[in-house]
């Protein structure tokens, strides 16, 4: 399968006073498209900033790095959102839906940004992203009207609405029960059969068996299985 | 994301705090109204006196004497009623008069009355004023001059001083003025302004009764049609100078004009002080639309950085608080217009004019309510599009 990303030697550390604390310790690390790669550690290992790196949603000092073989490593700020919207769809724990728009409305929103869609089209891709996640009826809801699990599938509606290349969940059933977790996580395997590549971050270790590839980190450094 | 689209997701945003945008635009509103209240007025003032100037007439002119010396009497002996004669005879006048009525400058005849044991000092005219508005009695008619009638009508406060407040029962009452009876006819309603500045009228044929006491101090000369003013003013200005080769100063063309500038200079200058006093308002109106779009990013922090996580731009969550600010004032304004005139018209139901809501104010008004909105809401909006997506996600 092609490479969809390749960060080497990703390095990210913050300072206070005259210590310097490393978040994220020379990482080297690549993703297949179609591949659904856990990341896996403790918390504070450094997980979800390494996702949030992945996503240029988040800054790193040292390293590189490529996606599709383009290197993203020195983007503008305007230039990373732009690559967030056209390539990344993030699936956050406390779903982050925004409560004063409908849910046609919060899934538009990635569209709206895109810009260059005409209602009657962002209507319909809409419509089919409510559809993949099953909450077509819920077109015109507020997020407040909708359980955990339901809001956490809109959530991810509005990460596939742009056709995003790449999918990256972070604690995706961490406020969910055991039931309506393992829905959410049927969900994401059914859109990696359809090529879909994701990147989750969990500290539960039943989801592992749900990936192709498994990375652990421990102290913002990659480790071995047994070692976190 | 384009502008419409920018748009509508602004409004989405309004919409969703609509008791707060509301309470957020009540200083617009009153900011706004307050100024359209006080220029509409003003404007309408405005207008009432440009109308009063139309009615002087354009083919008389109005000569004033302006001596060197403001303390001389030579002021009020610069114009005699023998003058008339020989100023008739000049090339292209048609008529000569002592100015009065409208904007004239007449000093009229000043001499006191008597009723039984009152008295009040008048400031007589023989002007005629046809549009003269009379609370009782008639207008004195040409019967009056025909037939030599001493009749006279008074102001109100006149009447007043001599009659006390029935002023009906003035009406057909004798008053002595320097030893003659005259008779009232008319008592003259205030003007508009509630200001008694007007004169009380005799017939034209008493003028010679009071001759030694009239004070001239500006008159009017009609032009014969087909005469330059300003040629005709030359040889009236030559021919005084003739008849009065003494006086130390001269004859100049007074303006009506420039004595509705002055009085339009001074309504504008009010206008323009309330107008800012007004305007503080609207400064504080200002800063609680930046008070509450301050309020509104930090509320709303984690939901600008999952905006900026799905691919907003900064400058796009920049424009979309600035886009709600410009709203909020922006509608604001529009209320406050049609509050301010609203009030402005019910105000002017107790004024002798009608308030005027210019296009300028209206321009003027539109163009400051969404300034405000661009002035104060963007170091909000500035903020806004500048937070670290990470930070506002997750503290």
């Amino acid at each position: 399968m092609p490479q969809l990303l390749k960060i080497k030697e990703l390095s990210k550390w913050y300072n206070q006073g005259k210590e310097r604390y490393d978040v994220l310790k020379k990482l080297d690390f690549s993703v297949e498209q179609g591949s659904f790669v856990v990341i896996m550690g403790k918390s504070g290992s450094g997980k979800t900033t390494l996702l949030n790196t992945i996503g240029l949603l988040d800054e790193f000092n040292e390293g590189s790095y490529e996606f599709k073989g383009q290197d993203v490593t020195r983007l503008k700020e305007v230039d990373k959102s732009v690559f967030r919207n056209k390539h990344i769809g993030f699936i956050f724990q406390q779903f982050h839906l925004i409560e004063s728009l409908t849910i046609a409305q919060n899934i538009e929103l990635p569209l709206l940004y895109h810009g260059g869609y005409t209602r009657s089209k962002r209507m319909e891709m809409i419509k089919k992203s409510l559809k993949d996640v099953g909450l077509e009826e819920k077109f015109k809801n507020y997020p407040n009207e909708l359980s955990g699990g339901q809001q956490q599938r809109i959530s991810i509606a509005r990460a596939l609405v742009t056709q995003s290349d790449l999918i990256l969940a972070d604690e995706p059933t961490g406020a969910l029960d055991w039931k309506t977790g393992l829905q959410i996580i049927d969900l994401l395997v059914n859109l990696n059969k359809q090529n879909k590549t994701i990147i989750m971050v969990t500290h539960d270790e039943d989801l592992r068996k749900y990936a192709t590839h498994c990375v652990y980190l421990k102290d913002g450094a990659f480790c071995k299985e047994g070692e976190i | 994301m384009n502008l419409f689209e920018l748009i509508y997701s602004a409004l989405l945003s309004l919409r969703a705090h609509k008791f707060r945008v509301f309470l957020t635009m009540i200083g617009i509103i009153i900011g706004i109204s307050s100024v359209v209240t006080i220029l509409s007025i003003g404007a309408g003032l405005k207008s009432q006196v440009n109308q009063s100037t139309k009615n002087v007439s354009v083919n008389t002119i109005t000569i004033n004497f302006e001596a060197e010396d403001f303390n001389s009497m030579e002021m009020v002996t610069a114009f005699q009623y023998s003058d008339f004669k020989n100023l008739q005879n000049v090339d292209g006048v048609e008529k000569v008069n002592e100015s009065g009525g409208g904007l004239g400058i007449n000093l009229g005849i000043n001499e006191n009355a008597e009723f039984f044991d009152r008295q009040t000092s008048l400031m007589m005219s023989t002007y005629n004023k046809e549009n003269l508005k009379l609370i009782y009695g008639r207008r004195i008619t040409p019967e009056d001059d025909k037939f030599k009638n001493y009749v006279i009508i008074l102001t109100e406060d006149h009447a007043k001083s001599l009659f006390g407040t029935d002023l009906k029962q003035a009406i057909g009452k004798g008053i002595n003025i320097k030893g003659e009876f005259f008779e009232v006819v008319g008592i003259q309603k205030k003007d508009s302004t509630g200001v008694d500045m007007s004169y009380d009228y005799i017939p034209t044929f008493t003028k010679t009764f009071f001759q030694n006491d009239t004070q001239i101090s500006s008159i009017d000369v009609k032009i014969k049609q087909g005469y330059a003013a300003s040629d005709v003013f030359k040889s009236v200005q030559k021919e005084l100078k003739i008849l009065h080769p003494d006086l130390k100063g001269k004859y100049v063309q007074a303006d009506p004009q420039a004595i509705t500038k002055s009085i339009e200079k001074i309504i504008g200058g009010l206008t323009l002080f309330i107008a800012i006093v007004s305007g503080i308002s609207l400064f504080v109106g200002g800063i609680g639309v930046m008070n509450i779009m301050y309020v509104s990013v930090t509320e709303r922090r984690r939901e600008i950085g999952i905006r900026r996580a799905i691919g907003a731009k900064p400058n796009t969550i920049v424009l979309q608080f600035l886009i709600e600010s410009i709203f909020i004032t922006g509608i604001g304004g529009i209320l406050g217009i049609s509050i301010g005139y609203g009030i402005s018209a019910i105000i002017g139901l107790f004024l002798p004019f009608k308030p005027v809501l210019t296009i300028g104010t209206l321009i003027g008004s539109s163009i400051t309510s969404i300034s405000v909105g661009i002035i104060f809401g963007i170091i909000p909006a500035y903020k806004a599009g500048n937070l670290n997506p990470i930070k506002a996600i997750y503290k």
